[in-house]
């Protein structure tokens, strides 16, 4: 999932290659990497892959940070995931 | 997708378009040259219960879905000339009322939206600041944490209802935290020290929907005025801008077909030549273009709003429909106009007011140019 969502946001949105390779805990909010557009360009693409729905209330934060708390978020939804391959 | 309407929808609709066209749009020209806020159409509208929508029933609400108010919406577009008074009604529902409903405590929701949902109690959103528009999270306007409360300075202009608003929702950076981090929205009340609502500004169209500027100076709020935690405004934002893009646009669409449908009497009845002019190709293929670009627009909306009953994020879709169907509405106003002559050039015709009212349209909800921006990026461009 790291390596997905990491593969990702360096292709779609890593403006400075010096920030690249992308570590797992590079503050993408606060960096720039992500603004409110390219963040809602993320929620389209990990719905699409990973077959959950983002709520509204979702959309905060502290769920962007990183690519490592993007992964905590997702697998808070694991049963959902399961549900959609399934 | 099915976006035909159940026998229950037909029945709300019809009611919907009924009510319109009895108790809305009275002595319009009038609270138009006066700039005058529809104040017993408000209540009406709350007594037929369109500002109660999306509440839930246990709130006083209708909670009804997306689609249904999409077509209850579109319905008062289409029996209501009063574009005014339906702009300020989308501005409270999906800018205040949704967010209550969705990121709002318990508490927040009970001292608000059950007055809101029986017209009693107004309210409008303020996030546009005078050096922050378009690049809407880019404001000045802190929220300073002290104790229990926050402390709230800026300023916000081209506020919609704020001269006639019981409570604001007000988005302001929290100090300290950077960026979308500290991004919040604040529930303010009108009286509240430090809060001032100044000029109302005069518009060329959308006259009797009050607009304003709002000055916070050291404006003390308790914590429990803040909507979602801390950093939740971008997320609130959002939420309210997708569902203003489909279901704002409604009444839209609505007008659109009340245009089409007074252009076609009109064509069939008004004699040159010795002929109807809807005889004229020019004239006819003029209004087939505006059926055309109303349904088009109708489907765009209506995939929007089904998206979004199904939990989907929109961006892309939200945006597009935004922007065809306020572009849409502009057109379909100008083309009303030339096809009623002069007559539709005279205020009394009451055919001029759409174009003046739609032209905000392509401006109010983020600009045309932004729409495409949103688009092209989520085309990954
Ligand atoms: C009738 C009406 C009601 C409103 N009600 C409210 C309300 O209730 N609450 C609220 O907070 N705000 C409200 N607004 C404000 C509205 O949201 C802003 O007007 C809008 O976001 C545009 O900001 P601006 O007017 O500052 O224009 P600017 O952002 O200064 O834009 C000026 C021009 O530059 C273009 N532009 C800017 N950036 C870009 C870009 N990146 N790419 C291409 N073009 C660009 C714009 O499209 C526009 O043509 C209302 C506006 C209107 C007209």
């Amino acid at each position: 999932m790291e390596t997905v969502i990491n593969g990702y946001i360096s292709q779609e949105f890593v403006r400075d290659t010096a920030l690249l390779p992308l570590a797992d805990e590079t503050p993408l909010l606060e960096s720039g990497i992500l603004d409110s557009l390219s963040l809602l360009q993320l929620v389209v693409f990990l719905e699409e892959k990973f077959g959950i729905t983002v709520g509204d209330t979702d959309l905060l934060p502290q769920n962007f940070e990183t690519v490592n708390s993007i992964c905590a978020y997702l697998r808070a939804r694991e049963p959902e995931m399961q549900n959609a391959q399934g | 997708m099915d976006f035909s309407l159940s026998a229950e929808q037909r029945e709300l609709v019809d009611a919907a378009t009924a009510f319109a066209r009895q108790e809305l749009g009275h002595d319009l020209a009038k609270l138009e040259d006066a700039a005058e806020f529809p104040r017993d159409a408000w209540r009406a509208c709350a007594r037929f219960g369109i500002q109660g929508l999306p509440v839930p029933p246990s709130l006083g609400g209708a909670g009804a879905d997306v689609l249904t108010t999409t077509f209850v919406m579109e319905a008062l577009g289409y029996g209501c000339p009063d574009n005014g008074l339906l702009f300020s009604l989308n501005a409270q529902l999906w800018s205040v009322e949704h967010p209550l409903v969705t990121f709002g405590t318990l508490a927040q929701q009970q001292a608000y939206l059950p007055g809101m949902v029986s017209g009693d109690i107004i309210g409008g959103h303020a996030m546009t600041e005078p050096g922050s528009g378009s690049d809407a999270l880019h404001m000045r306007t802190r929220a300073e944490r002290s104790g229990d409360d926050y402390i709230l300075n800026g300023e916000k202009q081209f506020i919609t209802n704020a001269p006639v608003a019981d409570v604001l929702l007000v988005y302001a950076a929290v100090a300290g935290r950077p960026g979308m981090a500290g991004l919040s929205a604040f529930l303010v009340d009108a009286g509240t020290p430090g809060l001032r609502v100044t000029s109302a500004f005069e518009k060329m169209g959308l006259r009797t929907s009050p607009m304003g500027e709002v000055a916070l100076t050291d404006c003390r709020v308790s914590a429990t005025a803040r909507l979602g935690p801390e950093g939740a405004g971008m997320a609130i934002f959002n939420s309210s801008m997708e569902w203003e893009r489909s279901c704002l646009f409604a009444s839209a669409v609505g007008g659109m077909r009340r245009q089409l449908d007074a252009c076609v009497a009109y064509a069939r009845s008004r004699e040159q030549f010795g002929q109807p002019i809807g005889k004229f190709q020019a004239v006819a293929g003029k209004l087939a273009d505006m059926y055309v670009r109303l349904e088009a627009a109708k489907l765009l909306l209506y995939r929007v709003a089904w998206l979004k009953q199904q939990g989907k994020s929109a961006p892309a879709e939200a945006a597009a429909a935004k922007l065809f169907t306020s572009e849409a509405w502009v057109q379909s106003s100008r083309d009303a106009i030339q096809a009623h002559g002069a007559w539709g050039y005279l205020k009394e015709a009451g055919i001029e007011r759409d174009l003046r009212d739609a032209i905000a349209s392509t401006i109010y909800s983020g600009t045309s140019e932004i729409q495409r921006v949103i688009v092209a990026r989520m085309l990954g461009l």
